[in-house]
Order: C-alpha cells, then sequence, then structure tokens
C-alpha cells in the first residue's frame, strides 16, 4: 500500500480510507457483505435465540473471504463450502434439499478448479447449474422447495448466501464469450421458471403455499436476471438478488414469527389476525409488496432494471416477467386477505416483540434505502465489474 | 425575480409537493412499527395533515410560477438527475411542470387536505385510524408523482402507490369479508391492467430512447404498429385505473371503504388518474387513429352502461358512483377526440363537484328520509317501447353480468395454475420434498 505524495502519514490515513471506501473494489463487496450480513443474522436475532451462532459464524466469514479475495478460485471454493454447510444441516431436514445444495456445492468446487486451471468457460457452466439448483429452476426445485415446509431457517440461510454468489458469478466468470452466447437460453429458463411459479402462487391455499411459490418464482427471476447479466446487465442481476434477500427474508421472518404464534401455518383456519397482530401483519404486507416490485423499495427499481434488460435479450421474456410479476403481486394479496383480513379472531398470543421489530425495521429501512438510492450499490458495481 | 430564481422555486415547491406526504408516510409508518405502544390519533392524524397542507401550498407556488405571477411563465422539464444509471440506461428523476400537471397537482393536494381534515372528525376513535392517515398520506405522494411525473418510470411509481393504496381503503373495514373481497377484486384488475402500462415504459424506451413524456412527441416516426401498440397498452391501463368497460365491475365494490376515501378515490382523483394518463400520452393517439376510435368507442360505451345503472341503483354510494363512471366514459371519449382542453376542464369540475357529493352522501341519505322521494312518472323511452325499456331495465339492475363475463375469462388462466400445481406436486413428490398443490 502506497500512502499518497505530500501528506505525513498519519493525516494521509483518513483521506486513503475514503478514497479506498467510496472505490467499487471495497464499496460493492463492502455493501453486498452488510446487506447479505443482515440477512443472515435477522432470523437469529428476531428468534431470540442465544445459542447456535456457530453455523451462522462460519457462513459470514465464508461469504466474506468469497468477496474479500482477487482470486476466483478461492472465491468460488468459499461459496462452495457455504453451500455445502446448508446442505450438511440440510441432512436432518430434508435430504432432498441437502441432495440438491449437496450437488450445487459440487457444481461451484468444479468451477474452482476449472478457474484455477484456466478453463473459464466451464467455469461458467457449472456455476450457472449451481444456481439453477439452488434458486430452485423447474423442475429442479424440489429440494429447495421443500426446504420451505421443512426448515424456514435454513432456507433464509441460503437465501442470504445468494447475493454473494451472484456477486462472485458476475466478479470471475461472466465476461467470458459463453456467457453471451448463453444468455438467452438462460433467460429463457429463467422466465419460464418464475412464470410457472407465479400461476401456482395464485391457487396456493395457505402462507407456506405462497412463501414457497414467492421463494421460486424469485428463484427464476434471478436465473434469468444472471442469465441477462451475460449481456452486461449486472446490475440488474445484483438488485435481484438482493431484494429477492431483503424482501423474502423478511416475509419468511414474519411468517415464522406468526407459526410461532399460532402453529402451523398449513392448516391455518382463514383470516381475522390483523387486528391481533397489526404489526405482523404491516410487516407481511410491507415484505409482500417489496418483493413485486412495489415503489419506494429496491423491489421497484430492481423490477425496472431487470425488465429494460430482458427486453433487450427477448421481448417475449419481458412480456412473460411482467406478467408473472403482476400474478404474483394478486397472489400475495389474496394469501393476505385470507390469512389476516376478515372476521376477527381471538387470540392471547402478543404481537411482535422488540427483536423482531428490530428486524422488520433494519429490513425495510434497507429495502428503502436501496429503493431510493440504488445508485450507492450498483455505481461501485458496475465500476468494479467493468 | 429573476428566471433563475423562479426556476429554483418551481423545483423546490414540486419537491415538497412530493416528498412531505412521503416523508410523512414513511415516518409515521416505521414509528408505528418500531415503538411498543401505539402513537395517538391527535400525533399521527397532526403530522400527516400538516405534511399535506404543506404539499398543497408547495402545488399552489409552483401554480403561481407557472401562471407567471413573479415574473416569467415557467413551463417545461425540471431535472433532478438520474435516480439510476447504469451504462446508457438511466432512470431520470424528472418533472413536468405544465397546465395539466398543475391543475391535477392542484386538485390532488388541496381535496386530500380536504378529506384528511374531514376524516380527523368523521374517524375519530374509529379502529384503523393511524393506518387510515399513513395510507392517505401515500396516496397524497403517489398522485404528487403522478401529477408530476416528466418520465414514465416516475409516473410508474406513484401509479402504483394509487392502486396500492386504494386497495387497502377499499379493504379498510376488514373485519368484514365483503370489503376484503372488494378489496383484492380492485387490486387485481388494476395490476392486471397495469401490465398494459409497464410494456408501454418498456417499449417506449426501447423504440423511442427514452421513457420521459416529450419523447412520445416522436411517436409519428415510429411504424403505425408500434405506435398503435403502445397507445393501445396506454389505453387498456387507463381503462383498468379508470373503471372502463368491461372492467367497471370493481367499481361499485370499491364503495365499501370509508367515505372520505370514496369521495378522494372514486369521486376526485383516483379514478380520473387514468383520464390523466391518456391526457399526457396524447401525442401518440395523434397518431394512432385507430386505437383513438377505440378510445372513443370504450368511453361513450361505459357513459350509456353508467348512465342506465345508476338510474337504478338502489344505494346513494352506488348510484354515485355509476354518475360518475358515466362522466368518466365521456371525458375518455373527449381526450380520445383530441379535445384535450375541453377534457381537463371536464376532469377538474367533475373531480370537485364528485368530491363534494361523496362527501355529502350520508347527509343526503338523512336529507331523502326527512323530506322523502322526489316521485317521477313514467319515461317517455318505456311508454313508446316498455320491452326495450324492460330489458335495458334488467341489463342495468345486472350490471351486465360484468363480473361473471370478467370471472369466465380468467377461468382459464386458474385451470393452468392448478394443472401447473399439481405438476408442481409430482415432482416435488419424486425428489421427496413435501407439496402444497390444493
Amino acid at each position: 500500500m502506497t500512502l499518497i505524495a505530500g501528506t505525513a502519514p498519519l493525516a494521509a490515513v483518513p483521506q486513503l480510507l475514503a478514497t479506498q471506501l467510496v472505490s467499487g473494489s471495497v464499496m460493492a463487496p463492502g455493501i453486498i457483505i452488510a446487506c447479505a450480513l443482515t440477512l443472515l443474522f435477522a432470523p437469529h436475532v428476531a428468534s431470540r435465540r442465544r445459542t447456535g451462532w456457530m453455523g451462522e459464524l462460519a457462513l459470514a466469514l465464508l461469504m466474506i473471504a468469497s468477496l474479500a479475495t482477487t482470486s476466483g478460485a478461492v472465491s468460488f471454493g468459499a461459496t462452495a463450502a457455504t453451500a455445502l454447510i446448508i446442505a450438511v444441516e440440510a441432512l436432518r431436514q430434508s435430504r432432498a434439499a441437502a441432495l440438491t445444495l449437496g450437488l450445487a456445492a459440487m457444481a461451484l468446487v468444479t468451477a474452482a478448479i476449472a478457474i484455477s486451471t484456466g478453463h473459464p468457460d466451464v467455469a461458467f457452466v457449472a456455476s450457472i447449474v449451481s444456481f439453477a439448483m439452488r434458486v430452485g429452476v423447474f423442475p429442479l426445485h424440489g429440494g429447495i422447495g421443500s426446504l420451505t415446509h421443512r426448515s424456514l431457517t435454513l432456507q433464509l440461510q441460503q437465501l442470504a448466501t445468494l447475493p454473494t454468489s451472484v456477486f462472485v458469478h458476475l466478479r470471475f466468470v461472466d465476461h467470458e464469450m459463453i456467457a453471451f452466447d448463453m444468455a438467452p437460453a438462460i433467460v429463457a429458463i429463467g422466465t419460464a421458471s418464475a412464470l410457472s411459479f407465479a400461476l401456482i402462487a395464485l391457487v396456493q391455499p395457505s402462507l407456506h403455499g405462497l412463501l414457497r411459490a414467492s421463494v421460486l418464482m424469485h428463484g427464476g427471476m434471478l436465473f434469468a436476471a444472471v442469465g441477462a447479466a451475460g449481456r452486461g446487465h449486472h446490475a440488474a442481476a445484483l438488485l435481484v438478488s438482493i431484494t429477492l434477500g431483503l424482501a423474502i427474508s423478511g416475509l419468511g421472518i414474519m411468517l415464522a414469527s406468526l407459526q410461532e404464534r399460532v402453529g402451523p401455518l398449513d392448516t391455518l383456519p382463514p383470516g381475522g389476525r390483523a387486528g391481533a397482530f397489526p404489526r405482523l401483519a404491516i410487516g407481511v404486507a410491507l415484505f409482500g409488496g417489496a418483493a413485486v416490485g412495489m415503489p419506494g423499495t429496491s423491489g421497484f427499481i430492481a423490477d425496472d432494471l431487470l425488465l429494460h434488460a430482458l427486453w433487450q435479450e427477448s421481448v417475449p421474456s419481458a412480456v412473460a416477467m411482467i406478467i408473472a410479476s403482476s400474478l404474483l403481486a394478486v397472489a400475495t394479496l389474496r394469501n393476505f386477505a385470507l390469512s389476516f383480513l376478515g372476521k376477527p379472531l381471538r387470540l392471547l398470543a402478543p404481537d411482535l416483540n422488540g427483536a423482531e421489530r428490530l428486524v422488520l425495521v433494519v429490513l425495510v429501512l434497507w429495502l428503502i434505502v436501496l429503493g431510493f438510492a440504488p445508485g450507492v450499490l450498483v455505481d461501485p458495481a458496475t465500476e468494479l465489474l467493468r | 425575480m429573476s428566471d433563475a430564481s423562479v426556476e429554483l422555486v418551481i423545483r423546490w415547491a414540486v419537491m415538497v409537493a412530493i416528498l412531505a406526504p412521503l416523508a410523512a408516510a414513511i415516518g409515521v409508518g416505521v414509528l408505528l412499527m418500531a415503538r411498543a405502544k401505539w402513537i395517538g390519533e391527535q400525533a399521527v392524524a397532526g403530522a400527516v395533515t400538516t405534511a399535506l397542507h404543506i404539499s398543497a401550498i408547495a402545488s399552489l407556488i409552483a401554480s403561481a410560477c407557472h401562471f407567471g405571477l413573479p415574473s416569467m411563465r415557467a413551463i417545461g422539464n425540471i431535472e433532478y438527475g438520474n435516480w439510476l444509471a447504469v451504462g446508457n440506461y438511466s432512470v431520470p428523476i424528472v418533472a413536468l411542470v405544465d397546465g395539466i400537471a398543475l391543475a391535477f397537482s392542484l386538485l390532488a393536494a388541496s381535496l386530500t387536505a380536504l378529506v384528511a381534515r374531514f376524516s380527523r372528525t368523521y374517524l375519530h376513535k374509529e379502529a384503523g385510524f393511524a393506518r387510515f392517515f399513513v395510507l392517505l398520506s401515500m396516496f397524497a405522494a403517489g398522485a404528487q408523482l403522478v401529477a408530476f411525473a416528466g418520465a414514465l418510470d416516475v409516473f410508474f411509481a406513484g401509479w402504483e402507490l394509487i392502486g396500492i393504496s386504494s386497495a387497502l381503503f377499499i379493504g379498510f373495514f376488514h373485519e368484514r369479508d365483503e370489503p376484503v373481497r372488494s378489496s383484492v377484486r380492485a387490486f387485481a384488475t388494476y395490476r392486471l391492467c397495469d401490465v398494459g402500462l409497464l410494456i408501454a415504459m418498456v417499449t417506449t424506451h426501447e423504440v423511442l430512447g427514452s421513457t420521459r413524456f416529450s419523447a412520445l412527441a416522436a411517436a409519428g416516426t415510429l411504424p403505425a404498429f408500434e405506435s398503435a401498440t403502445i397507445a393501445a397498452l396506454f389505453l387498456l391501463s387507463a381503462m383498468g385505473k379508470s373503471a372502463q368497460l368491461p372492467f367497471s365491475g370493481w367499481l361499485p365494490r370499491a364503495m365499501e371503504g370509508p367515505t372520505p376515501t370514496s369521495a378522494l378515490f372514486y369521486g376526485a382523483v383516483s379514478i380520473h388518474a387514468g383520464l390523466y394518463l391518456m391526457l399526457r400520452v396524447s401525442p401518440i393517439l395523434d397518431v394512432a387513429p385507430l386505437v383513438a376510435a377505440l378510445g372513443v368507442v370504450v368511453g361513450i360505451s361505459t357513459a350509456v352502461y353508467a348512465a342506465a345503472v345508476a338510474r337504478v341503483h338502489t344505494d346513494a354510494k352506488g348510484a354515485l358512483a355509476h354518475a360518475t363512471l358515466a362522466q368518466i366514459g365521456l371525458i375518455l371519449a373527449e381526450i380520445c377526440l383530441g379535445l384535450t382542453t375541453l377534457a381537463l376542464v371536464h376532469l377538474v369540475c367533475h373531480a370537485l363537484l364528485r368530491a363534494y357529493q361523496y362527501l355529502r352522501a350520508p347527509n343526503t341519505i338523512h336529507d331523502v328520509h326527512q323530506h322523502g322521494h322526489i316521485e317521477h312518472g313514467r319515461m317517455f323511452f318505456s311508454r313508446i317501447a316498455p320491452r326495450l325499456s324492460a330489458g335495458i331495465y334488467t341489463a342495468a339492475v345486472h350490471r351486465l353480468r360484468l363480473d361473471e363475463l370478467i370471472d369466465r375469462a380468467i377461468s382459464p388462466v386458474l385451470s393452468l395454475s392448478r394443472a401447473l400445481a399439481r405438476i408442481d406436486a409430482r415432482v416435488s413428490g419424486i425428489t421427496g420434498s413435501d407439496s402444497t398443490a390444493p
């Protein structure tokens, strides 16, 4: 590290730090890791668990390592390790999910090896395969879908690791010719998957079903965005991954809180919880809204960017994605109304506690800040990825 | 005042008109979520009403600047930089200040402030008082965004805020099932018609190079098919928001909300937002005569339909809703015929009249109970063509069975959804996970 000429060493430190902080190489990964860590620890904070932090700590260190290093192989290796940790934890809950995540980890290891041996095309394909599994592209969605039911905490952990994975992918393997060539196919697959799950969301009878369909619909959306990034639309992929994490994790945390109070969501009788849990209802509405592009949240700008990116690759894909987003919005309001509105139920459990409210406010503020000033993330990331 | 000072004043006035209610919505909303205890009625209403008054004053100042009170007449785009810029794609934050924008902004700001004051007493001690005021400020921010938006992206943000707050107001009395069902139906109609606006927005950017309304002036250079498609998509979106045929079914259901919001949304501002969109994009209608003709047909059909239904409606708000719709149809026809100045005057006068009528609706019912109905003799038309008259009466009573028609139209989509859910269940079953398919 060289100090700025003509200034005293100590005086130069703040200036140097400031220069480094606003530069893309620190700012972009810094924001992504801050967001990912928020997502990783939010469920823990909300549930007021005092133990079992080791898994999250390990994941946090690996995510930091994957973003801090300038070596593609190390980055992919660290990302593979995050997938593997979640896969091992999933083994007790859902073997399908463990298998899916294990295969995704293997694909990421392959990407790491391919990069270190000078085969970026293979690394790109392996990375895309791992994405297809981790976001649950139709029909590979069985495992990831089951996590929503079997272990919401693991699903949230897995969502928290996605923004870093997207960044690693964009940084190290997305500049190859194969990324450009495969973009239309990846966009088409992602869009078809998103539209399918948006349609499935329309007929879900429970909040759990809605959450599952929503996770998978956004997975398709993210897959399409990663595909479009192959032709230079990096910002859309980054913003979609972060919005997916913030909005869907927020929704998941709120639903986990509801489940703690009223029991399994799949067997809930309809209606009437907004009176007993007004803040929880607001939380579900806000995160549900952000997930479908509510203005003022990063969801709006992410959708806008994604649609323009998709339009340039394939007009039918852009139209299909617009329809998918609208269908999911209708499904979200319908399910919200079914579960929270209607004749009030007599419930004794309290509304959100202090820790849950803190998580709700922090996640909403993230969504609002990135919604109003997306340039905070997009500008340095674009600078770095260029 | 110098030209630069006027520009500075108008720049700030527009910004304050939009941001004051938005800040109130976010501030009060975050406080409500973060605090363990609810905030009192006075504090919530005070904060929101103050913000709405500030917005109305800012809108008034912008209007004064526009009409040249300080010095020159301010008009045109005001740039606030980019919301986002990536490569050659940018989302500009641009306000368009002209007579249309200021008329709509002033109308929306003053009526929202008025309704806020009215509601402070009307909803006193009502459960959901704080929710009402947060939603009202969110709506006010949306209406100002729509009014001043100089680009479609910004317009769409405001448009969505209006849609969301509108749906939540319809379901305001959520303890009853009917308002909740109506709310979902209205939102579904909005959202599905918004597909048109979104596609039009992206298409406009791609074919004209910008989403600015000023770019639409170059629509004449586009191939006829492209300009007609964009115009048709705008029309679809406006039809949903302004409840034109065949999407009129949600409007009478929207009357489930509190009376002040019925006045603001379905009498004054929200229902006219679709027309405002058509006024904004009128240059593209000039080069798409077929779509303009379609708009005239839709507007006049809606006017005839709504006038017939209004005459047979048995409840005051429902009858008012259809009377409103009849005028909305006529204004749409005026816009599509190119009579934009007449349409703007019609829009403003109509909005003011309806806001008054809705707010007074409970008193009107009281007056009718006291003084009795005015008896009408048999209409001329029913004397000369009794069968036709009876047929029209029946159709009007059943509101052309529009809801059933829409339900039938979307049933294939639901069938497809169920089929996909079954496939999903099977696929998930193979891999050993649970399924949520019905």
